[in-house]
């Protein structure tokens, strides 16, 4: 509970911050959005649909940008509530999917099959296990799904983004090496409880900022790095997800103690259920968070902003120098809070 | 190696409301509303259309601090392929331009490829 109300905790204050930091008359796709031609408005900083589309095109090739350009003109033109939402949804569609993807081809299709693969050992340890007898199953089922959906479709996003499949890709793997070394190797280690000491802040503190601080350093700006930390985190999860299921399917309600009293299929459910839980949701929630707030805490400290800065002449201070040391400061103490959380977390490991 | 695969039934949709006036240049939510699709099947089918050199595209300029809009038509190559085409899409061409709305800028902006 305390880890998930700290990383709760931890997206409320990145946002609050992201809030902040973009709110002067900045688009608000971010530096996520696409590039404006120049004398045009900020075309991502209108309503949401202009939004969503704004983020959609910028998942397009270089190659066709200009085509995202052209939806984002469209819509630009187009008045009601339910017509740009439409337009803007059908559009957006069409920009996620549109080719070329490039190698990002194969690192999608990978991840594809990965959580077809979790899905469908659910779906036989379920009928083996007599499972999927009860509505509570088919709702779980269903829920299962639409997360695995939802990953892939962030997952798609996120390696079609330059610079961020390598090292995203790279960080999933040693997310889950370190989620696997630390739990045990074996199936049945696996699915035992974790003892080893500090385990706790060492999977959802240290290995996440690690992610996010090396992620930034290869890839050159905090967006790419909060992007590769997002990317390591579904990989991760789906990666994950299916050697956990993979795992409950092999053991059954054998190897380590389960519910004390539960038949078989009780116990399977448990286990099912708590690989989602740890796979698809406190690991990506923690590798995502925490490796967001380092990639930020990097950047700021690597270059004192978000991006590697250009070689300007010095202005000798000013406003402008004042909010950029104002921002380095919330970003020291947003890596203090994160330091101390790990500290106070290793505590209590150690304490156990 | 780019590979030409025959058109869908939905482009052929687009290539002859395109056809009806190839002189004249269409915007996209035009042919959305005129060929009866969702934006989102439209404008894979423009990029298509258009790697296949079949569809001339232009900017028009936008307003003070509004984006330009995308303008299409048939090219020479597009036009010459619309004639090709077998008789039997020409129904759904003609359902399509049944909903075509009238009524479009006159453009000063240079083609594009």
């Amino acid at each position: 509970m305390f880890v998930v109300v700290l990383l709760l905790g931890g997206i409320g204050v990145a946002l609050i911050l992201r809030r902040l930091r973009t709110a002067p008359a900045a688009p608000a796709g971010g530096s996520d959005g696409p590039a404006v031609p120049a004398g045009a408005a900020p075309v991502g900083a209108g309503d949401a649909p202009a939004r969503l589309l704004g983020w959609a095109t910028g998942l397009l090739a270089a190659d066709r940008a200009e085509w995202g350009q052209a939806m984002l003109g469209e819509l630009d033109r187009l008045e009601g509530r339910a017509p740009r939402w439409r337009f803007a949804a059908g559009c957006s569609a069409a920009a996620m999917i549109l080719p070329p993807w490039g190698r990002a081809a194969a690192a999608a299709g990978s991840l594809a099959a990965v959580a077809a693969g979790g899905l469908a050992v659910f779906a036989f340890a379920s009928i083996h296990y007599g499972l999927g007898r009860s509505t509570g199953t088919w709702v779980g089922a269903a829920v299962l799904f639409a997360i695995l959906a939802g990953y892939l479709l962030a997952g798609g996003s996120l390696l079609r983004r330059p610079g961020v499949a390598g090292p995203g890709l790279a960080g999933g793997l040693f997310v889950a090496a370190a989620w696997l070394a630390v739990s045990g190797w074996g199936f049945n280690r696996f699915l035992g409880p974790i003892t080893m000491p500090g385990a706790l802040p060492l999977l959802v503190i240290v290995v996440p900022a690690a992610v996010g601080a090396g992620g930034t350093l290869w890839a050159g700006s905090a967006v790419a790095g909060r992007r590769v930390a997002r990317l390591a985190a579904v990989s991760a999860g789906l990666g994950l997800y299916l050697y956990g299921v993979l795992a409950v399917t092999a053991v059954g309600a054998g190897g380590p103690p389960g519910l004390p009293g539960a038949t078989v299929a009780g116990n399977v459910a448990d286990r099912l259920g708590n690989q989602v839980i740890l796979a698809l949701l406190v690991l990506p929630l923690a590798t995502a968070t925490v490796g967001w707030a380092a990639a930020a805490a990097t950047a700021r400290l690597r270059w004192g902003q978000p991006e590697p800065a250009p070689a300007l002449p010095a202005t000798g201070g000013g406003p402008a120098a004042a909010a950029a040391g104002r921002s380095r400061t919330a970003y020291l103490l947003l890596l203090s809070a994160t330091v101390a959380a790990a500290l106070i977390l290793a505590s209590v490991g150690l304490m156990r | 190696m780019q590979r030409n695969r025959p058109p869908s039934a939905q482009a052929i949709r687009v290539l002859r409301a395109l056809a009806s006036d190839p002189s004249r240049w269409r915007y996209g939510y035009d042919l959305v509303t005129e060929v009866g699709l969702k934006s989102g099947s439209l404008y894979p089918i423009l990029v298509r259309l258009a790697d296949r050199g079949l569809l001339d595209a232009t900017w028009e300029p936008g307003p003070e601090g509004r984006p330009p809009r995308h303008l299409y038509r048939l090219s020479a190559a597009g036009r010459e392929y619309v004639a090709a085409l077998p008789a039997a899409a020409q129904p759904a061409a003609r359902a399509g331009r049944a909903g075509r709305a009238a009524g479009h800028p006159h453009l000063r902006g240079a083609e594009a490829s």
